[in-house]
């Protein structure tokens, strides 16, 4: 009924092969959707997405007159990973996350990477998010990136490819945990005997490694003093900050109820000043510690930086990961795979050109039409050109904006994202996907089996991001491989 | 600052400094976080052979070194004060340049030799006080030509250029100008002319960057008159030299070097922020003896 029209076109097809048949892994799925017609599939969808609204599962939409709280819609049709493919995802994820650590590491002290000329020495120091602040402090276990979220696609061929690395503070963790107990509710009966890892450990698993990256200086029999410090109620993430708090049973604190004395961090309560041991930060570095950073910031703590620097307190993402986030490093990223590990990187980056280079810049500026171009520093879908589908003006628009700042854009070649089964309108139609996974990095490098598929509501359309009409899909990952 | 010494010493010298801050704040202030980078370096051309720092009201003192490798003292109030005093003593000894003469004939392409290990990408590109536009670019053009054929002699041209039509005006810029300003209006304090000219070798594609520290000029008063500033151009296979537009002529063994920078705001003797409605008084006295 639903699947009746169903289309897998001229693309990858997450659920179905080109001929049509289902693939192994989603036959479960398949079954059990094949009965339900289109209105019940209508009400369960609208019935989660209430209870979304109802239960403050939502994010806010900055520089919007409408602005507001908005859920992120939600897609009943899972998303579903074979566990062949996600042993690879996965061993591409610990192997990308461990050279980009001992970047990290590297680049905030001997700068050896550099020196061997791997890099160039500009692209590091003209990243906007290089803190040279933060130049050789010393942080607990040498582990700069706690938390981390790649997103990845699927090209054409179904291989998975890395978009872009989420080094700083990366969201939507709260949505995958949340859009697993709604499709529990509604649809229970898809979980039957489709062995699904479960991804509920995720609140626990960062606790742990919180705990394990206690500071150097901390020595106590007892656990160390855990927050999660949020920008405030107005951040369009609160909502994943209170629940990630909730869920870890920890203080959720601001700016302002944190206070650093004699290099040391304290929480305000009721019955006075508490040490605090480890921060889970959401805050960027930006507005951490207007002593050291923004002086106008009334977000962040003064002091911050310096106790940190004492060893005094843990910060979870560490400082100055931003670096890594930037789109011409990510192009480098391969060559510290090979150059910190020696090996071949398991998962590949997109084809990648830098407008800085004048050889690219050339091949970019002439071909303008053709590829996605993207700055260097923007998130969230902001910043960017879709050649193939943008008008003459916006091009002309880019190519000012390239030649007057080459180091601030790359360019892509655009990818033909995988598609999946989604609900328009009276039936499934195919609609593009990507795949946040989170990591964590504490005693070993864990990334959570699951994550968030964000799917391109709008028919034909590539962009998932939330504040641009993308909507999202609870992820499978299956425990055990299913035979041909 | 402008005055000189006659001679220029044929000798290492052995200098003795004492440089006391004193903030005054007409009403109570409190969470005070600061920096001093006030410890004399300590390299080929000079030895810091003791240094002390002395704050009042005391308190501790956590020291590391940052992204230039400068020493950094750094110290917090906590608690409500009407004063601060930061005062170093510091024991110098400077020696003669043992690389002699600069390196003649250095052409840009020279700065992308395979030797070149120095990394000096921060002293090419624009920063917070060395901002770049046409004017600068044209100013600097006009005395090297269109391109740069001997690094070390077009940069001391552009520093020559810099002292011919600066004038020397103690009461025209303050501490936040930037090098385009100071060269609209061709005034300024050793800080200015530094910037300027940083930003006309930058402009042509020559590393620079900005030193702080001290001149001995011989005089026995009690007046603030040895913090100076200067630059400082990389030479491949020479390493860096000095060059002070203020007095034109190369840095010598009256000079102490305490901290380097991209530009003034990397090498600020004495930085910091605090929190009160109390408005800031600030005295400041060096003294520099020969030891």
């Amino acid at each position: 009924m639903l699947f009746d029209n169903y289309q897998p076109e001229n693309f990858f097809d997450e659920m179905f092969t080109a001929d049509g048949t289902t693939r192994p892994h989603y036959r479960s799925v398949a079954a059990a959707l094949k009965d339900v017609d289109a209105t019940e599939f209508r009400n369960k969808q609208a019935a989660v997405e209430a209870s979304f609204m109802r239960g403050g599962v939502t994010f806010t939409v900055y520089s919007d007159s409408q602005g507001t709280e908005r859920i992120f819609p939600f897609d009943c049709v899972p998303r579903v990973i074979a566990a062949e493919e996600w042993e690879i995802v996965e061993k591409g994820l610990i192997q990308r996350i461990t050279a980009l650590n001992l970047f990290l590491h590297d680049i905030y002290h001997d700068q050896k990477i550099i020196k061997d000329r791997v890099i160039p020495p500009q692209y590091v120091l003209s990243a906007k998010h290089f803190r040279r602040e933060f130049m050789h402090i010393e942080v607990p276990k040498d582990i700069y990136v706690h938390i981390c979220g790649s997103d990845l696609i699927r090209d054409k061929d179904g291989r998975y490819l890395v978009l872009e690395d989420n080094l700083r503070c990366p969201s939507g963790a709260s949505y995958m945990l949340e859009n697993r107990a709604a499709l529990k509710r509604t649809f229970p009966e898809l979980f039957k005997a489709s062995g699904v890892h479960s991804v509920s450990n995720y609140p626990a698993e960062l606790l742990k490694v919180m705990q394990y990256c206690a500071p150097n200086n901390f020595k106590s029999n007892d656990a160390p003093n855990c927050v999660l410090l949020t920008p405030g109620v107005y951040n369009s993430a609160y909502f994943e900050h209170a629940f990630l708090a909730r869920q870890m049973g920890i203080p959720i604190v601001e700016g302002r109820d944190l206070v650093v004395r004699d290099f040391k961090v304290y929480m305000r309560t009721t019955a006075g000043l508490v040490r605090v041991d480890v921060i889970y930060r959401r805050i960027d570095d930006d507005f951490l510690d207007p002593s050291v950073f923004r002086p106008d910031s009334l977000l962040g703590v003064p002091g911050l930086v310096n106790a940190y620097r004492a060893g005094n307190v843990s910060l979870a993402n560490s400082i100055g990961t931003g670096v890594a986030d930037d789109k011409v490093v990510y192009y480098f990223v391969p060559h510290m795979i090979k150059y910190y590990l020696g090996e071949d990187p398991i998962l590949p980056n997109v084809d990648t050109y830098l407008a800085s280079e004048p050889q690219d810049c050339a091949h970019i500026l002439a071909n303008l039409d053709k590829l996605v171009v993207k700055s260097a520093n923007e998130a969230g879908g902001y910043g960017m050109l879709m050649g193939p589908w943008a008008s003459k003006a916006e091009i002309e628009e880019f190519r000012k904006l390239i030649e007057e700042n080459p180091r601030n854009f790359i360019a892509q070649n655009p990818i033909s994202l995988s598609r999946h089964p989604t609900l328009a309108g009276e039936q499934f139609e195919g609609r593009h996907i990507d795949l946040r996974p989170y990591i964590l990095y504490g005693e070993k490098i864990v990334v959570t089996p699951g994550g968030l598929t964000r799917v391109a509501l709008k028919k034909g359309s590539l962009v998932v991001n939330s504040s641009q009409g993308g909507g999202s899909k609870d992820t499978w990952v299956l425990r055990n491989k299913i035979p041909e | 600052m402008p005055e000189s010494l006659p001679n220029i010493p044929s000798e290492g010298m052995r200098l003795r400094v004492r440089h006391l801050t004193r903030f005054h704040y007409d009403g109570p202030v409190l969470d005070s976080y600061n920096d001093a980078k006030l410890c004399p370096v300590s390299d080929p051309l000079q030895r810091c052979a003791a240094y002390n720092l002395r704050l009042d009201p005391d308190v501790p003192i956590h020291t590391h070194h940052d992204f230039y490798l400068n020493r950094v003292d750094h110290f917090e109030l906590h608690t409500q004060h009407l004063s601060l005093e930061v005062e170093s003593n510091s024991l110098v000894e400077t020696r003669l340049d043992q690389r002699g003469a600069a390196p003649t004939g250095l052409t840009l392409e020279s700065l992308h030799g395979p030797g070149v290990n120095e990394n000096y990408f921060d002293f090419i590109v624009e920063s917070k006080f060395v901002s770049q536009n046409v004017a600068i670019w044209k100013e600097a053009v006009d005395i090297v030509g269109q391109s740069v054929t001997d690094i070390w002699a077009d940069a001391v041209k552009l520093g020559q250029h810099v002292h011919s039509v600066f004038a020397y005006d103690p009461d025209w810029t303050h501490v936040h100008t930037n090098a385009a300003e100071a060269l609209k209006d061709h005034r300024g304090v050793c800080q200015d002319y530094a910037h300027v000219m940083i930003a006309l070798c930058r402009s042509q594609g020559i590393p620079a960057r900005y030193v702080s520290g001290y001149f001995f000029n011989g005089k026995t008063g009690d007046e603030n008159e040895a913090s100076h500033a200067w630059m400082e151009v990389f030479l491949p296979g020479y390493g860096w030299k000095a060059w002070d537009p203020t007095h034109n002529r190369e840095a010598d063994t009256r000079y102490i070097k305490l901290a380097i920078g991209r530009d003034y705001d990397d090498a600020k003797p004495v930085s910091g922020r605090f929190r009160g409605k109390g408005k800031q008084s600030l005295e400041v006295i060096v003294q520099i003896r020969q030891a």
